[in-house]
């Protein structure tokens, strides 16, 4: 397989939680995007595997690829072309998206830059979502996990306030609490600081620092080159290649 | 083109579906009204001209039998136009080899050529029958299926028959005018009278004024001047009515009805304008882009302002194209209707220029007026509002220079769903979802509900005023419990007929009554109205009387009278204990008032006195022309079936049988032409209800398409398809939900303001309503299953959406 | 209306603040910015998101409001002190003193690119149809775009739509470009040749361009760049490169990715 995978499994080695096993595995993995100005290829086979426990940067300028490869991870598009292995599932054979939908809710979390919150529900009922959609815990546990997971972000005193209430640092956090909700063991994070202060944008990485020393797996798209030095492992994306995979640790 | 109006061209038909619910929405308001406004100017114009270009009486007058010379002086009298005199009299008719038996009013005529009232309009066959020939009237097709040259069977009274073929078919707009219940007409010849066992004498006569017909006054005092003249002749008026040349007795009925649609009508109007609004500021909400960018390029306000309204007379103008020739269809088709119904003729298909105004104005004004204030605040938008993003923003969400204060509505959701959750109740998320999503539009959550909420309580309040309608006719009934009447030509023995009768299968109790008809005078001794005082003995189950003063008729009353409610259109203060002055049997006399019922007249007023004393009256006692008898079922049909069996029994036995007629018969005619007028409401309510279901469809899919983006977040987060759809449909429901409980309470109010104005219409009075739940369970079961339509589009829109489309969407 | 006349300059900021209020509080994105920009000046301003680089073209193109200072633009004649003068006003004005270009491009979609850059021209009233349609093919001709002319947006590329929505800020012939990252959503081939444009603009039409980008990669090739953080202009202006130097910036060797310098 990639030669890659060796690097990240001793990367991963610190971590008490962490398996040997890749979470993230990618084999030539190509997206071709058609408009009417004509075909252009976005991903030009990406070859990629990320181990459990790793806390990785995707870095590139924009329009380099580096949203649409996390979208090939997320499952969010489907690629051209290539494999998508997510810890264990290959997420694009033989499935709808409404089943990937569905696979998403239990196995991974994901973080945008805007639009993080559904403005109508509470942080707390924003947090408890994936519970209900992916029908994980009991229904009477819901409420106090989720809460669990706002103390994690040390949002418990906004629990019960609607989204427009509290900053949008606060939004981010609680939005990383609702993608933790359901316990999943990877995290997608698109530009998760993007529109924060600087202040903010810590905390946030501290978070996911700390998300990583317990297990997760955590896969952040930045072009923040302050936030490169926090993360385990880079990798760099340019015009639909990865054209480097560091590691700063 | 300029690139500005290019732009208009592009959006007018950008969004296919929404420019259709537009311009539909548009042309439903504008159709309803052009139909309505169209079809009361036609039938308003046409009705009196064309019921008076057939010469109506002015009087008509029901006399003993009177002979040429009678006739000839009633012309000769002052301010007489035309006379004509007739021969009246029903008979049971029925096609040959057949079983039922319809009864015809016949009418037979000195000479057809010389035909100066009530004209006749020959529509098939010969104009004018010969000897032993019949022409029929129109309507009597429709009990009858005859054409010209088939053969009628008539029944005469001994109960042998005597066959005459069909002549001709004629339409006769005056004779039966102003009564739904009258029977079909049938005209033949005075010579044939003797073929049918009638005398060759007349007892009706026609008259015309000389002077002005359109003046009741003066056509009274001809008529009473005319009255006296023949009375001192020696010759007995039964009978008088008086009417306007051209008045239709029936136009303040079908203008009042007209009255209720066009009032519907302008309802519609005004919920096709709360959907407009809807959809107009939806469709400036998602071109704030656009908007942003004009400013930004040196686009001004005004400049903006006209776009954007001239877009809206587009669509008003594309609107007019489809509804203003539907509409005079619509209206020509109503107006068609009402004047087959109602017996008289258009006098053709026209464009009512008033209707067509009318049209243009609602379809250009009411979409500007309603699109006006979302177009004045689009057109406002800053440059930085409109292009930095904020657009699936809810309209109370603060923009950046405001401070964020959580508007009271959204405190009090979710304070709510904490209350819930404190007491254990825990409302699933996706639930929560759709919920507050409800109220997040609120304007136009408001629309849609106002919108859905007028259909639905329209719709049930047309259901009550239906039930409220048939459960007065029931009241009607109380007076008439009988099963079989059975009226004979000569009295007989109480005791006689109640032995033959009793023979009979089924027959339960026989009951005597009296009938004398009179007139009700005033003081002076003017005739006021046609009377009809019953006399059933005074113990009898038969009557059911609802006694709004006073008290029913006892057996020892003596010249005393139970008078219906509607004497008070003529004496307003009447009450029990007046004395009343009548005329009975050509004797003015003055009775008293023992109580006043509750009962819907017509053909003269109603009074019961004890047949005790009415029949020592007529010297009557212990026999009757007419008998009232109570079978051992009561539907209908087994009415049908003893009626005609009774008929065959008496007739067999010797008895001169005039008529054995089912009791509810009569009940199920009225019924009939009622539930006639429910069904245009009904048409009006289901209007309606399409209104509000396509504001809800529009609701719907403005509401996805604003959400897209959350959509998309869902689905990030693990809903699946179905997940979506739920949410989506659970909040079509939910408003449909509301719609209801508000619909309900809003069709009380409905309900008696429709049910007050459709018994004024036809009964000149109020009636008591009584409600229904059928209405009340339609309407929830098609409000549930039209929200749950209305969302299952953009829902399946929405679940169709991939997440990749929805976070791009911008 | 009319602010003290000043010739030297074509763009005065003066003491210019922006706050807005959040549930969070106030939050002060522009802080006492002084700025002035001369005519034919290639002013590039750098800076992260959220750093305030879009409201400082916002205050300069006034479509938000400040809170506290004045900005004044000589234009066409007489200085117009921008934020003192009606909406309306200022919408025509903008209309013929500043042409604005965005990372996306905001072109209507139902246009076709001719009648997008004719847009501007019927709202100002400036050209009459014949010369707007003569003068919009001039410049698509100028972006080297003219043979998709009567194409509607979604038919060309995204380098393309930028390319028109440069010449639709050109309709009017302003004297003063407004570009908020014009290259942030290209490849970077096409964002070559997108900046390349804009030099064009500067050193063949004597344009006045104002070009926010958090693209450092840039800075050296604007004539002056500034910084901005957290809402404040360094006061040191970053080392610009002086216009005679201009050509050299159309190497794209030259362009380093800022992971690259690191």
């Amino acid at each position: 397989m990639s030669p890659r995978r060796t690097k990240g499994k001793s990367a991963s080695n610190h971590h008490a939680m962490s398996s040997p096993e890749a979470m993230i595995d990618l084999h030539g993995v190509v997206k071709r995007f058609k408009n009417a100005a004509g075909e252009f290829t976005v991903l030009k086979g990406v070859d990629l595997t990320i181990n459990r426990g790793e806390f990785v940067g995707i870095v590139g300028k924009s329009g380099s690829g580096k949203s649409t490869l996390l979208n090939m991870i997320t499952g969010i598009d489907h690629p051209s072309d290539g494999k998508v292995v997510i810890g264990g599932t290959d997420i694009y054979t033989g499935v709808s998206e409404s089943q990937r939908s569905k696979w998403r809710g239990r196995n991974l979390g994901i973080v945008f830059q805007f639009f993080q919150l559904l403005p109508m529900l509470t942080l707390l009922e924003n947090a408890m979502l994936p519970m209900d959609y992916a029908d994980m815990y009991d229904f009477d546990e819901r409420p106090s996990h989720a809460m669990e997971m706002l103390k994690l972000v040390g949002l418990e005193k906004f629990a019960n306030k609607l989204p427009v209430l509290v900053s949008t640092g606060q939004q981010q956090l609680a939005a990383i609490a609702r993608a933790m909700a359901c316990d999943p063991p990877l995290l997608v994070a698109d530009e998760p600081t993007g529109n924060l202060d600087t202040k903010s944008a810590n905390i946030i990485i501290d978070l996911f620092e700390e998300l990583a020393r317990r297990g997760k797996t955590v896969l952040m798209v930045t072009h923040d080159p302050s936030l490169t030095s926090r993360t385990s492992r880079n990798i760099t994306i340019a015009d639909g290649l990865i054209v480097g995979d560091s590691r700063r640790k | 083109m300029k690139p500005r109006w290019r732009k208009v061209l592009h959006d007018l038909f950008d969004n296919k579906a929404r420019t259709l619910l537009v311009v539909f929405s548009i042309a439903v308001g504008v159709f309803s009204i052009g139909v309505i406004a169209g079809a009361y100017q036609i039938i308003s114009q046409d009705m009196s001209v064309s019921y008076a270009a057939n010469a109506p009486a002015n009087i008509e007058l029901r006399m003993t039998n009177f002979d040429e010379d009678a006739l000839d002086s009633i012309r000769n009298q002052r301010d007489v136009k035309d006379a004509e005199a007739r021969r009246v009299f029903n008979m049971r008719v029925r096609v040959p080899g057949t079983e039922k038996w319809t009864t015809l009013d016949v009418a037979a005529f000195d000479s057809f050529e010389k035909n100066m009232v009530n004209l006749l309009i020959p529509l098939e066959g010969a104009p004018v029958p010969n000897k032993r020939e019949v022409l029929l009237e129109v309507n009597a097709l429709e009990d009858l299926d005859v054409q010209v040259g088939d053969l009628l069977e008539f029944q005469l009274p001994d109960g042998s028959t005597k066959t005459l073929p069909v002549a001709g078919i004629v339409r006769d707009t005056a004779s039966a005018a102003g009564d739904f219940l009258a029977s079909p007409i049938a005209y033949v010849t005075m010579d044939t009278l003797p073929y049918l066992g009638e005398p060759e004498s007349f007892n009706r006569a026609l008259i015309t004024v000389s002077g002005d017909g359109d003046d009741i006054t003066y056509v009274r005092e001809v008529g009473a001047e005319l009255k006296d003249k023949l009375e001192k002749d020696g010759r007995l008026v039964i009978r008088s009515r008086f009417s306007e040349t051209h008045k239709h007795p029936l136009a303040d009925t079908i203008n009042a009805v007209l009255g209720i649609l066009m009032a519907l009508g302008i309802l519609i109007v005004l919920l096709s304008s709360s959907l407009i609004a809807n959809t107009l500021s939806a469709l400036l909400n998602q071109h704030l882009r656009h908007i942003g960018v004009i400013k930004l390029v040196g686009g001004q306000r005004g400049q903006v302002l006209r776009m954007y309204i001239t877009l809206i007379m587009a669509f008003g103008v594309m609107a007019l194209f489809i509804a203003v020739p539907l509409g005079g269809q619509g209206a020509y088709g109503l107006a068609l209707f009402i004047a087959n119904e109602l017996n008289f003729t258009l006098l053709g298909y026209r464009i009512v220029p008033m209707a067509f105004v009318i049209q243009i104005l609602v379809g250009l004004f009411v979409p500007l007026i309603a699109g006006l204030a979302p177009v004045v605040s689009g057109s406002r938008i800053t440059v930085l509002r409109a292009l930095s993003g904020g657009l699936a923003d809810d309209e109370n969400s603060a923009s950046p220079e405001e401070g964020k204060r959580l508007p009271w509505f959204d405190w009090i959701q979710v304070k709510a769903t904490r209350v819930l959750a404190a007491r254990g109740i825990h409302i699933p998320r996706p639930f929560v979802i759709s919920l507050r999503n409800t109220f997040r539009r609120k304007r136009r959550l408001a629309l849609t509900l106002f919108t859905l909420t007028m259909g639905g309580a329209i719709f049930i309040a047309v259901f009550n005023v239906r039930v409220t309608l048939h459960d007065h006719i029931g009241q009607i009934g109380k007076y008439f419990v009988a099963d079989v009447s059975l009226d004979f030509d000569e009295p007989y023995r109480l005791r006689e007929i109640e032995q033959v009768a009793m023979q009979v299968d089924g027959v339960e109790r026989v009951e005597g009554w009296q009938f004398v008809s009179g007139e009700l005078l005033d003081a002076n001794g003017n005739v006021m109205e046609n009377l009809n005082v019953f006399g059933p003995p005074a113990d009898s189950e038969l009557v059911d009387p609802i006694v709004l003063d006073g008290r029913w008729i006892r057996a020892d009353d003596v010249k005393k009278l139970a008078i219906s409610e509607g004497a008070r259109e003529y004496f307003p203060d009447l009450k029990a204990g007046d004395f009343v002055h009548i005329k009975l049997e050509g004797r003015e006399e003055v009775w008293e008032v023992v109580g006043i019922f509750q009962f819907v007249d017509r053909e003269g007023v109603l009074a019961y006195a004890p047949y005790e004393y009415v029949s020592q009256m007529s010297n009557l006692a212990n026999r009757s022309y007419s008998f009232r008898l109570v079978t051992a079922q009561h539907d209908r049909a087994y009415q049908n079936a003893k009626a005609e069996e009774l008929d065959k029994f008496f007739r067999e036995r010797g008895y001169k049988v005039r008529v054995a007629e089912a009791g509810r018969a009569s009940l199920d005619t009225a019924v009939e032409s009622l539930d006639t007028l429910v069904v245009f409401l009904l048409i009006m309510a289901v209007l309606t209800a399409i209104v509000g279901s396509m504001g809800l469809t529009g609701t719907m899919g403005m509401n996805v398409l604003e959400r897209t983006r959350e959509i998309g977040i869902m689905r990030a987060i693990g809903a699946d398809d179905r997940a979506v759809m739920r949410t989506v449909i659970a909040e079509g429901i939910v408003i449909g939900s509301i719609s209801f409980v508000l619909a309900m309470i809003l069709s009380v109010p409905f309900t008696y303001l429709l049910s007050t104005i459709v018994s004024l219409a036809i009964f000149q009075s109020a009636i008591d309503v009584v409600f229904t739940y059928q209405g009340y369970l339609i309407w929830l079961a098609l409000v549930i299953i039209l929200s749950t339509l209305a969302s299952i589009i953009p829902a399946r829109n929405a679940a169709r959406l991939t997440i990749r489309e929805v976070l791009a969407y911008e | 209306m009319k602010a003290q006349a000043s010739t030297q300059h074509l763009i005065e900021l003066h003491g210019v603040v922006k706050t807005y209020s959040t549930a969070a509080g106030d939050f002060t994105a522009l802080k006492n910015i002084n700025l002035q920009i001369g005519a034919g000046e290639f002013l590039g301003v750098v800076g992260k998101s959220g750093a305030g680089k879009s409201t400082l073209l916002n205050m300069i193109t006034g479509v938000d409001h400040l809170s506290e200072g004045e900005v004044i633009v000589h234009a066409n004649g007489a200085p117009i002190s921008v934020h003192k003068n009606k909406e309306d006003e200022i919408a025509l004005w903008r209309g013929q003193t500043m042409g604005v270009v965005f990372q996306s491009f905001q072109l209507l979609p139902m246009l076709t690119l001719v009648e997008n850059i004719t847009l501007p021209m019927d709202l100002c009233g400036n050209f009459n149809p014949k010369q707007s349609r003569q003068r919009a093919l001039e410049l698509l001709r100028l972006v080297e775009i003219e043979e998709h002319a009567d194409k509607l947006p979604a038919y060309i590329s995204g380098g393309q739509q930028q390319r028109v929505a440069i010449a639709r800020a050109l309709a009017n012939d302003p004297p003063i470009l407004i570009a908020d990252e014009p290259t942030g959503s290209l490849d970077s081939v096409t964002a070559e040749h997108i900046f390349e444009v804009f030099e064009r603009l500067v050193s063949e039409q004597g344009k006045t361009i104002v070009m926010v980008t958090h693209d450092e990669s840039l800075s050296t090739r604007f004539s002056r760049t500034m910084r901005i953080t957290d809402g404040e202009l360094e006061t040191r202006p970053l080392e610009g490169k002086p216009k005679s130097e201009n050509e050299a910036g159309s190497n794209p060797k030259r362009r380093l990715s800022w992971w690259r310098r690191k």
